[in-house]
């Protein structure tokens, strides 16, 4: 199978953040990122609301709800899991009660034909009669609503066609973990210790999707 | 609130809450404006996310018309790696100016593992501090195309970086670790 043409992996946690703290001096301070990655740091904004810079290699966002960290370079996947899973450890005291590990990629299709038979048997054009003129698939999102893990949480699979890669297929892969209702637990160790061991099999269960879906036109 | 891409929440049917509940509706206006002009125009997505969609974009199965351009121009504004071998390696000695280790293939999951040994000079000056026994490194090789479309070899090597463990860390594990020992039932 061919590889994506472009691919990308996205860390949202939801809670309670403090986006001040989140500065590039702050991860080198800690010994979570070089020193000279910090000086090289592109900062957009640092706000007590709102933190957005570039890392070699990643992006950090982080509001007072969200933390996001996303990377488009496979070298960084696994820096972006131990950054996260260090600062966090860090600051354990941080509420969490949500992650994403969202996969995304972009896939060329070899041929137009090819890519109209994807939308064709993903989303079959008889239901639809006489009701539009020529339907054609824009979006499509699929849950898995019960997680096979038994985690609290759900996986969702969106697929697009490509706005980046044409003709080609967009697949976004949300696997979001929540703690369980009734969790009496406060602070970040319950979600971090969910990424620590689910990382390897959501990356797994991703690339298995991919598969299932694109194998025979890649 | 979910956990998606974060683009995703404009278009959630949450979205008019979260937006509402949003701190970026407090900023200053001229933060907001700076904001506005840095940021991608996905909120903040993946740079690679498909939200650029819009009444333009491609839609599958839909022909054509013959005097229409139907598809954006493909850009790649951002440096790229294509990997062609992944390992995680672990680092077994330190001697002189070199390294030896142990690696798992992360390409082909199931082979054997191997040992290696690897010169210093292949470490970032940053990174050298934390070659050590027992260290965890990602040793990527693959095509890095840059964002002005030179494709070149690279070798990328990073080490695992995270906290040390707290002397209050090892002891609630341990206190865990002993809870656990007394609960086994042990024929």
């Amino acid at each position: 199978m061919k590889n994506p043409e472009l691919q990308g992996i996205n860390i949202v946690l939801v809670g309670n953040f403090n986006p001040s703290i989140f500065q590039p001096v702050w991860f080198a301070s800690e010994d979570l990122i070089r020193r000279g990655e910090a000086d090289a740091a592109k900062i957009e904004i640092i706000h007590p609301d709102l933190a957005i810079f570039d890392i070699e290699g990643y992006r950090i966002e982080v509001n007072q709800i969200r933390f996001s960290i996303s990377t488009t370079q496979a070298p960084y996947f696994e820096v972006i899991r131990d950054l996260t899973l260090g600062t966090f450890r860090s600051l354990k005291h941080t509420p969490i009660s949500m992650m994403g590990i969202n996969f995304l990629a972009h896939f060329k299709i070899d041929s137009e034909e090819k890519w109209h038979e994807i939308g064709h048997i993903l989303a079959p054009k008889p239901p639809w009669g006489d009701a539009l003129d020529s339907p054609g698939l824009r979006s499509l999102t699929m849950e898995e609503s019960k997680r096979r893990d038994g985690r609290a949480g759900h996986l969702r699979v969106k697929v697009e066609p490509s706005v980046k890669i044409i003709p080609g297929i967009y697949l976004d892969i949300n696997d979001h973990f929540q703690k369980p209702s009734g969790s009496k637990t406060t602070g970040s160790e319950e979600i971090m210790t969910i990424l620590d061991n689910s990382w390897e099999a959501s990356l797994e269960r991703s690339d298995k999707i991919i598969r299932t879906l694109l194998e025979q036109y890649l | 609130m979910n956990t998606a891409t974060a683009t995703k929440i404009d278009r959630d049917t949450n979205a008019e809450n979260e937006s509402e509940r949003s701190p970026i509706r407090l900023l200053d206006v001229s933060v907001r404006t700076r904001l506005r002009d840095a940021s991608p125009p996905s909120d903040g997505s993946p740079i690679i996310s498909n939200d650029e969609i819009g009444s333009e974009s491609p839609q599958i199965d839909i022909p054509a018309p013959a005097a229409v351009i139907a598809f954006p121009s493909t850009t790649h504004p951002s440096p790229q790696f294509r990997p062609l071998q992944k390992w995680e390696g672990f680092v077994l000695e330190v001697r002189g100016n070199s390294f030896t280790a142990r690696l798992v293939d992360q390409s082909n999951p199931g082979t054997a593992d191997e040992e290696v040994e690897l010169s210093l000079e292949e470490i970032s000056p940053d990174d050298l501090a934390l070659v050590a026994p027992g260290a965890i490194f990602y040793w990527n090789i693959g095509y890095e195309t840059t964002s002005s479309g030179q494709r070149k070899r690279s070798s990328v090597i990073r080490l695992r970086r995270l906290p040390a463990w707290s002397a209050k860390d090892i002891e609630t594990a341990q206190t865990r670790a002993s809870e656990l020992y007394k609960a086994l039932q042990w024929e």
